[in-house]
């Protein structure tokens, strides 16, 4: 696990630019609305947690530079109308984006659109995203999951779920003496803060067939 | 123990009937089998023990130790000292053993478990079983393979004690060495807990030769049909089901 290099609040606008080779995490607190853009140089390799309370806002992650990756993870429990638009683009060859957008929705409309875009000549890049919605009765929510490919050489997938929790899971956990409120408060922490560590492992499973 | 009179069962979905007319009773220490084909209701039993509200109560009484189980929610039956050892234990991301389990015996005993005698159980029922005891910090059965989820299964059981187990189709998934640690695990756990009953739902009498029922019964259409020992258990092994087409014939 890739040590925390730095926590910070990121509301309005914020510009970063990562060119460490070694790889970095980052956490990043919304308690507002954002607009983000990162860019990665060369080798550069990123892990950024984005913790969102009924936020919205853009993030545009720009990775320039060969060899460069990105693990981005953006949790939020939202109760008012939120949209959050993830825009990336593989502006270099053999480069990784790997996405896994997690939302709790309690209320109201909330929306992930999230544009991936590969552009010809991107040999050898990776690009993999995650997007699950767990709703209560009355929210509506959304995913937009779009990948723009014009190369062959790549590897892609990406998987959406928008819906409550599973009854299955609920009904488990009560056979072993846990109330409904109790369910959902382990399964929420687990969505939204303690499955970023299992995505890491995700991404470990792309890497190792990239090199393979 | 368990009374189970004349229950009738259907989906509440499908209205599809499932429990016919349905009796049982289980003794304290006792061990019981049942044995059908696929689709006859077995696991469904279990899951209406459990009052899964997958399946509608129809008629028919139910009671655990005299209290009955019908308005009961699922956790209320489990904090009874019911323990339902699962076909195919789900996986749950981001929840960790650990978490859910303490969780879980402080619901049972309303006390707050020390970290130290948490570990120390982990320990010795990791040992018996001859797991990792890592798992413990592990989400529920994630990466585990059919056999490890059936072991974390049992590793579960060992840590809350129930007074009445549910083993469905335990047999499933495991390896013969597996399952005979497994069933020696079990064993172990029934001469400690001598009032501790089990109902095994299974398809084969393999691992009633290892934990030997005190009655086993063939299950047919929703009700059980014949009750008798192990040797029922080996005459289904060995001759099928096909009494009912050939009392049709």
């Amino acid at each position: 696990m890739n040590k925390i290099v730095k926590k910070e609040k990121v509301n309005g606008t914020v510009e970063k630019i990562f060119s460490e080779k070694q790889p970095q995490t980052f956490v990043f607190l919304s308690e507002d609305t954002f607009d983000i853009t990162l860019q990665l140089l060369e080798n550069a390799n990123v892990t950024i947690f984005h913790y969102g309370k009924n936020t919205e806002g853009k993030i545009k992650i720009d990775i320039q530079g060969e060899n460069a990756c990105i693990n981005y993870h953006y949790q939020t429990i939202s109760i008012k109308e939120n949209k959050v638009h993830v825009e990336v683009l593989h502006h270099a060859p053999h480069t990784e984006s790997h996405l896994f957008m997690h939302g709790y929705n309690k209320a109201q409309q909330l929306t992930f659109l999230v544009d991936v875009s590969i552009p010809k000549g991107m040999k050898g890049s990776i690009a993999t995203q995650e997007n699950q919605i767990y709703n209560e009765k009355d929210a509506i929510s959304t995913i937009c999951p779009n990948l723009y490919i014009d190369e062959y050489d790549v590897s892609s997938t990406h998987a959406s779920f928008t819906g409550p929790f599973d009854k299955n899971i609920e009904f488990y956990l009560g056979t072993r003496g846990l109330e409904k409120e109790k369910i959902q408060q382990l399964l929420l922490e687990g969505f939204l803060i303690k499955e970023g560590l299992s995505d890491l492992e995700k991404v470990s499973f792309f890497q190792i067939r990239k090199e393979g | 123990m368990l009374e189970i009179k004349n229950l009738c069962v259907e989906t509440t979905d499908t209205n599809k009937k499932i429990l016919n007319q349905f009796s049982l009773s289980i003794k304290e220490g006792e061990i019981h089998a049942i044995m059908g084909p696929n689709g006859t209701g077995k696991s469904t039993l279990s899951k209406v023990i459990f009052r899964n509200q997958d399946y509608r109560i129809l008629s028919g009484s139910m009671t655990l130790f005299g209290k009955d189980l019908i308005p009961l929610k699922t956790c209320e039956v489990a904090r009874l000292g019911v323990f339902l050892c699962m076909q195919d234990p789900l996986v749950i991301e981001g929840v960790s053993n650990s978490d859910f389990l303490r969780e879980a015996l402080y619901e049972k005993t309303k006390e707050h478990v020390s970290l130290y005698s948490f570990v120390k159980d982990v320990e010795n029922a990791t040992k018996k079983l001859e797991m990792d005891e890592r798992i413990i910090h592990q989400s529920i059965n994630q990466g585990l393979s059919g056999g490890e989820k059936k072991k974390s299964e049992i590793l579960q059981l060992l840590l809350l004690k129930p007074k009445l187990i549910i083993l469905d189709e335990l047999d499933s998934g495991l390896d013969v060495d597996s399952l005979k640690k497994v069933c020696t695990v079990l064993k172990e756990y029934l001469k400690e807990q001598k009032d501790a009953s089990v109902l095994i739902i299974t398809h084969y009498s393999r691992i009633l030769d290892d934990i030997h029922p005190d009655y086993v019964h063939k299950m047919m259409d929703g009700k059980i049909i014949e009750t008798g020992d192990i040797h029922l258990a080996h005459k289904i092994e060995q001759e099928g089901y096909q009494v009912k087409e050939q009392a049709k014939e």
